[in-house]
């Protein structure tokens, strides 16, 4: 379903006319007057929903996506038992709240974007993250901001956004021993009631390091700690509208070879191999790749596919400014090429 | 002439496109209004005091 299209229908209240009036329903469309301090999220996203308390705090977060698509990650379905699940704590006699990361209030009308129309919400996070470079405070865990809880192997249910639909195996959530079915309910001290909060949760996580998780089980509150390893966070990026300076093209371009071809070169029939055509790219060029060398993997790692899926493979795999090694034949010899990956 | 031309092509097309996303965005607004949301946040935050109700905030960035 296109965003639009499911905005109108939140917009409509569909499938949640009949708990819409226990909510004050307020709209926004202009990023550029929203506190970002306080309405803290994703800004690669074009929609997200809070919920606060009558004094301010937030409740809760919906929304978010994937590198295919947002159905995957939001339903109205899905909405809805956030509402509830915001209602229940709203009812409750100590209600938990995502805390604010800062505490003073910041408007992207003051952050200078210089734009004619609307300042879109990637343009925020664009312009955060040059003032972070200008100050020296930039890193590369950076680019994996909102880590989705699939990364610590938590699938959650895109109708029952705490609930978990599987869990990967050999992961940190299958290492404590979370279950499918299980109710999470906070990670990272965050209370989770939905896709959004998991989200949120995992963006204030450590680069490396273990954080809490707590959840239900048949009633029966349960908790333990998740270990995080290095690199944790990392995640496609491709579909992320601020983070496209970043994503490398290879620069080099060919035919796949045929599986005779590979066999006779002494590569598996179902190996990723192709031929660089006769125009080499100036800067593979000048990395010293010739017409006509047959590249077949990068870092030492064959891959399978074609050379279209290899493309790909970089493009969400590395980032600009990246050193990988390519794997070539050239004559009948194999070589390993140096490349600085570039836009 | 001809740029005149071309121009008045390329103004005459956007119309034809801008046309429906306006039309989409002012179906909206209006459906906004009908089903009870407000522009509002700091009146909608009063009026969340006054009654209780927790709020819910819809952040669209239209493109």
């Amino acid at each position: 379903m296109d965003c639009q299209d499911f905005y109108g229908q939140v917009v409509r209240l569909e499938k949640f006319r009949d708990i819409a009036d226990q909510f004050i329903r307020v709209r926004l469309t202009r990023i550029a007057d929203v506190d970002i301090h306080h309405l803290e999220f994703d800004f690669d996203l074009t929609m997200m929903i809070f919920f606060l308390s009558p004094d301010g705090k937030i409740y809760s977060r919906y929304g978010g996506r994937d590198s295919q698509d947002a159905d995957n990650r939001q339903s109205l379905a899905g909405l809805r038992h956030t509402m509830e699940s915001v209602l229940a704590m709203h009812r409750s006699k100590a209600p938990q709240f995502a805390e604010r990361s800062k505490e003073n209030s910041f408007y992207p009308r003051d952050m200078g974007i210089r734009k004619k129309g609307c300042v879109h919400c990637h343009n925020v996070k664009e312009q955060q993250e040059s003032q972070l470079a200008r100050l020296g405070q930039w890193n590369r865990e950076l680019v994996w901001r909102f880590p989705p809880p699939d990364n610590v192997g938590l699938i959650l249910d895109v109708d029952r956004g705490n609930v978990v639909k599987s869990v990967s195996a050999d992961s940190p959530a299958a290492r404590v021993g979370l279950q499918k079915g299980d109710q999470i309910r906070s990670l990272h001290r965050v209370p989770v009631h939905s896709f959004g909060d998991a989200q949120f949760a995992l963006d204030c996580a450590p680069a490396k390091g273990s954080i809490e998780v707590a959840w239900e089980r048949n009633g029966k509150p349960q908790r333990a700690t998740l270990e995080l390893a290095d690199g944790w966070r990392k995640t496609d990026i491709t579909w992320r509208a601020s983070q496209q300076h970043r994503i490398p093209s290879l620069k080099l371009y060919g035919d796949d070879l045929s599986a005779d071809e590979k066999q006779r070169l002494g590569l598996k029939s179902d190996q990723m191999a192709f031929r660089q055509k006769q125009e080499v790219n100036a800067h593979a060029a000048q990395a010293g790749f010739k017409p006509g060398d047959i590249i077949f993997g990068v870092d030492g790692a064959p891959m399978n596919g074609t050379m279209t899926e290899f493309l790909f493979f970089i493009r969400r795999s590395y980032l600009v400014g990246d050193r990988v090694q390519l794997n070539v034949l050239r004559d009948g010899k194999r070589l390993t090429i140096p490349m600085t990956l570039v836009p | 002439m001809r740029s005149l031309i071309f121009g008045l092509i390329v103004l005459a097309l956007s119309g034809l496109y801008m046309a429906p996303v306006s039309a989409q965005k002012g179906k909206l607004r209006d459906d906004a209004e009908r089903y009870g949301w407000t522009e509002d946040l700091p009146t909608a935050m009063k009026e969340a005091k006054r009654t209780g109700k927790p709020v819910v905030v819809i952040l669209r960035c239209i493109p």
